[in-house]
């Protein structure tokens, strides 16, 4: 069975990109029909809700709108889009009044009764606001009272199949209803891609478990343009849990702006051999690399991790300051406030996805794109505390843009026969005897992903990974499910398999063709970085069934690349 | 590894008549949260077990089930210590959309009849836009600061709602989660609700209905309890009633001379 709406705007996901771009274009227009949709709950799903220790912006009178942006250009070795970096570092002050002032939400204060701003990492000022080191749920719980505040549709536990799409232009999407299995084939004017991608194909990684790639995969197949694929950023410090779901969830980067150490299996603080004057505080990308490169060589712990040491620091602070982190850490029988935690670096952001301009145009007609979806504001690393700034500041610009351009333009019918062929490629998991479970699948793509497209790469490896991916995608085509159309977890898995294989394949081939090495991509066959050569971005598009890969300098529009 | 027998109550509500529960047998690690056990459940012997998760480090609250009769988050509880036998239900005083998940809109209705977003002091929107240049400045030794609710943050997970009995009894009573989110912002000086709000909550289904039995501070994951919050808001409310009742005698007053 499938239903059929019509809507004004379609916003694909509700992280706070999602609910962001609702809200501002409710605000502007509260007689258009906008349709949220959540492969979870409200306010509960992706990663916003996820966010522990911040927000950077720029706030205090000594900090400036030009160091934040000078900060995440080299924190991105230069590839970032400067204008979409720009647009981040310029908007944030005024979202984040906007959160607390008509939103809600309320940041930690200094005594003295001021927005307290703590240190992150590889930041030149102190500037990441927060609540507590559970920031994300301030955020999204204050975001989601103000939705319910309005007449916007909320599909919950639903999920988008495909962008239907007609004459080159984006007309609606797909939806399967999770709890009753069945679809939603919605036209809207224009849809708004809001997924929250998600590096979920490795071994080890963060993020929600929503987050399979799902847009930057149906982006690629409507054919949009992508960029920065290559670009995956693993953070230095996830947990490291044995035979738990928990391992590679984080710890956060305040710990080592704080001032936490991290230590090889030897006792030794090796962060001096790879940036001697940062240390810790290095850039995401360094610290886990060193942190890899460290177990690689031998000198992890016994689990395979490093040590991360916040107990120096007094017991008193840490459990003050970092009461969430703490708390993670003593189920486990560690207490962070006085002993070593195990960690490994883990999967954590994907500073790619769908290329698109200031307001989250993309080169698709109807198709917008926001938060980690959309790529260039990070470059080749992102910094903590600018991916919920990136979500609220480009999810309100978005909402202002579609409110207004979808003034002007008609609804378009779908294909009746593209709606037809993803039911039926659905549907098909569903048919038929077992022979393979998604559930077995997962682990070995996560095998592949972290072995050879992980945080260092190698042409060979990268090569054989393409071949080893499409052997997967072979075979993930032929797995069956048991269960039902109702709420059939075993067949969202297999639904999801397909976006991460989709999605794996497109970083590992980007990797492949950077013969480089920059921010989050290390290659150990081209283990420096090249300005003469690759200050450029990689792009990929669809070529029929094949993605074609091309590439285009970067735009120095506003600071150029120095010393 | 530690052997836990697990007794998971199943439900697909329209296909069966009644819940019924499967027993599992399984090995599981020293640090295994109940989580796991259902994530190593789904890829052996019940691949199509329906439970809830999302960020699984206990800070979305999707995951909230009972664990041997108690509400608890299945992310953030060692299922170890709870065996050998661990029964896994899902929440109560809340219909069931299949096995362990449950539909929370109940509770998100009640939590909505409390005007449970903030409304600010101007309307930026109309107004000056005042009220979106300045970040309200709140030192801590002040007495709008202590006045503020400073609990651990709520999740919305809907455990204190599942082991109140007065919403048992009265599916009408607002609940705990819904009071406590009053609260916050009854004490939260940037708001401009405080009186409305106030009503909502010393109405029939508001805070007096609570007995204080203290289900709801047992259980919150998060630590906090309800149960105080709303003796808090008892508090305000007479109050509140009681200044409002002196200003209308004060009315009455004026209007005879």
């Amino acid at each position: 069975m499938t239903d059929h709406l019509t809507t004004d705007i379609l916003i694909l996901g509700t992280g706070g990109a999602g609910l962001m771009c609702a809200l501002h274009a409710w605000w502007r227009d509260p007689t258009l029909d906008i349709t949220l949709v959540s492969k979870g709950l409200l306010g509960k799903s992706g990663c916003t809700r996820m966010v522990q220790g911040g927000y950077n912006v720029v706030l205090d009178p000594s900090d400036s709108i030009e160091a934040h942006f000078e900060d995440t250009i080299r924190g991105g070795a230069f590839i970032n889009d400067q204008e979409l970096a720009w647009t981040l570092v310029a908007d944030a002050p005024r979202i984040v009044r906007e959160l607390e002032n008509k939103i809600g939400c309320l940041f930690d204060r200094a005594p003295d009764g001021r927005i307290h701003q703590k240190a992150f990492a590889a930041q030149t000022f102190d500037r990441t606001i927060h609540r507590g080191d559970l920031t994300g749920i301030e955020i999204m719980a204050r975001l989601r009272d103000q939705i319910l505040h309005t007449r916007i549709r909320v599909f919950e536990e639903t999920r988008a199949l495909e962008l239907l799409t007609r004459d080159g232009r984006v007309v609606g999407a797909l939806l399967l209803d999770i709890r009753r299995g069945e679809y939603i084939a919605v036209k809207a004017r224009a849809v708004v891609l809001a997924t929250g991608a998600g590096p979920l194909m490795y071994r080890l990684a963060a993020c929600a478990q929503e987050k399979t790639s799902d847009g930057v995969a149906m982006a690629f197949r409507a054919g949009a343009h992508l960029m920065d694929m290559e670009m995956v950023q693993f953070h230095p410090t996830g947990l490291l849990v044995p035979g738990s779901r928990l391992s590679g969830a984080l710890l956060e980067e305040g710990l080592r702006g704080a001032g936490a150490r991290l230590f090889n299996g030897q006792g030794e603080r090796y962060m001096a051999r790879y940036d001697s004057e940062r240390l810790e505080r290095s850039t995401r990308d360094r610290v886990s690399r060193a942190g890899y490169m460290e177990i690689a060589a031998g000198r992890g712990t016994k689990n395979g991790g490093v040590w991360l040491d916040a107990a120096h620091l007094g017991a008193k602070f840490v459990e003050e300051n970092f009461a969430g982190m703490r708390e993670r850490c003593l189920r486990l029988g560690v207490d962070l406030a006085r002993e070593p935690v195990e960690v490994s670096p883990t999967a954590h952001f994907n500073m790619g996805g769908v290329r698109i301009n200031r307001d989250g145009f993309t080169n698709l007609v109807g198709l917008f794109a926001a938060g980690e979806d959309a790529a260039g504001v990070h470059g080749a690393n992102r910094l903590g505390g600018n991916g919920v700034a990136e979500s609220t500041v480009f999810g309100a610009r978005v909402g202002e843009a579609v409110s207004q351009w979808v003034r002007g333009v008609d609804h378009v019918d779908a294909n009746a026969q593209q709606i037809q062929e993803v039911r039926h490629d659905s549907d098909h998991f569903l048919s038929g005897d077992i022979v393979s479970s998604p559930f077995d699948l997962r682990p070995e793509l996560g095998d592949v992903m972290w072995e050879r497209v992980g945080i260092v790469r190698d042409g060979a490896g990268l090569q054989r990974a393409i071949e080893e991916l499409q052997v997967l995608q072979d075979r993930a085509t032929r797995v069956r499910v048991k269960g039902g159309r109702k709420f059939n977890l075993a067949w969202q898995q297999a639904l999801d398999m397909r976006n991460l294989l989709c999605a794996s394949e497109l970083i590992a081939r980007s990797s492949l063709l950077r013969t480089e090495s920059r921010g989050a991509h290390y290659r150990s066959d081209y283990p420096h970085m090249d300005d003469a050569n690759w200050l450029k971005n990689v792009y990929l598009g669809r070529d029929g069934d094949t993605p074609q890969l091309w590439t285009a300098d970067v735009q120095l529009t506003r600071m150029r690349v120095s010393e | 590894m530690p052997t836990i027998k697990l007794r998971v109550q199943r439900f697909t509500p329209d296909d069966d008549e009644l819940p019924r529960y499967e027993s599992h047998v399984m090995d599981v690690s020293e640090q295994a949260s109940v989580l796991d056990a259902l994530l190593a459940l789904q890829c052996t012997s019940a691949s199509d077990v329906a439970f809830r998760f999302s960020c699984r480090v206990g800070m979305c609250g999707s995951c909230a089930l009972l664990v041997n009769g108690r509400e608890r988050l299945a992310c953030s509880t060692s299922i170890v210590p709870l065996g050998p036998n661990v029964r896994i239900e899902p929440l109560r005083n809340l219909p069931v959309i299949r096995d362990l998940i449950v539909d929370l809109a109940p509770l998100f209705d009640a939590y909505e009849r409390v005007i449970p977003h903030f409304v600010p002091r101007a309307d930026p929107s109309t107004g000056s836009g005042q009220a979106l240049d300045d970040l309200a400045v709140i030192p801590q030794d002040s007495g709008e600061w202590r006045a503020m609710d400073h609990q651990p943050q709520c999740i919305d997970c809907g455990a204190c709602y599942s082991s109140c009995s007065l919403v048992t009894l009265n599916h009408n009573y607002l609940g705990p989660m819904a009071l406590h989110r009053a609260l916050q912002l009854i004490t939260d000086p940037r708001d401009a609700a405080h009186d409305e709000r106030l009503r909502i909550v010393a109405s029939e289904a508001g805070a007096f209905r609570c007995h204080t039995l203290g289900n709801c501070r047992e259980v919150c994951p998060r630590g906090i309890s309800p149960t105080h919050s709303i003796e808090r808001l008892k508090r305000i409310a007479i109050r509140f009633m009681m200044t409002n009742l002196l200003n209308q005698k004060d009315t009455t007053k004026t209007r005879g001379q």
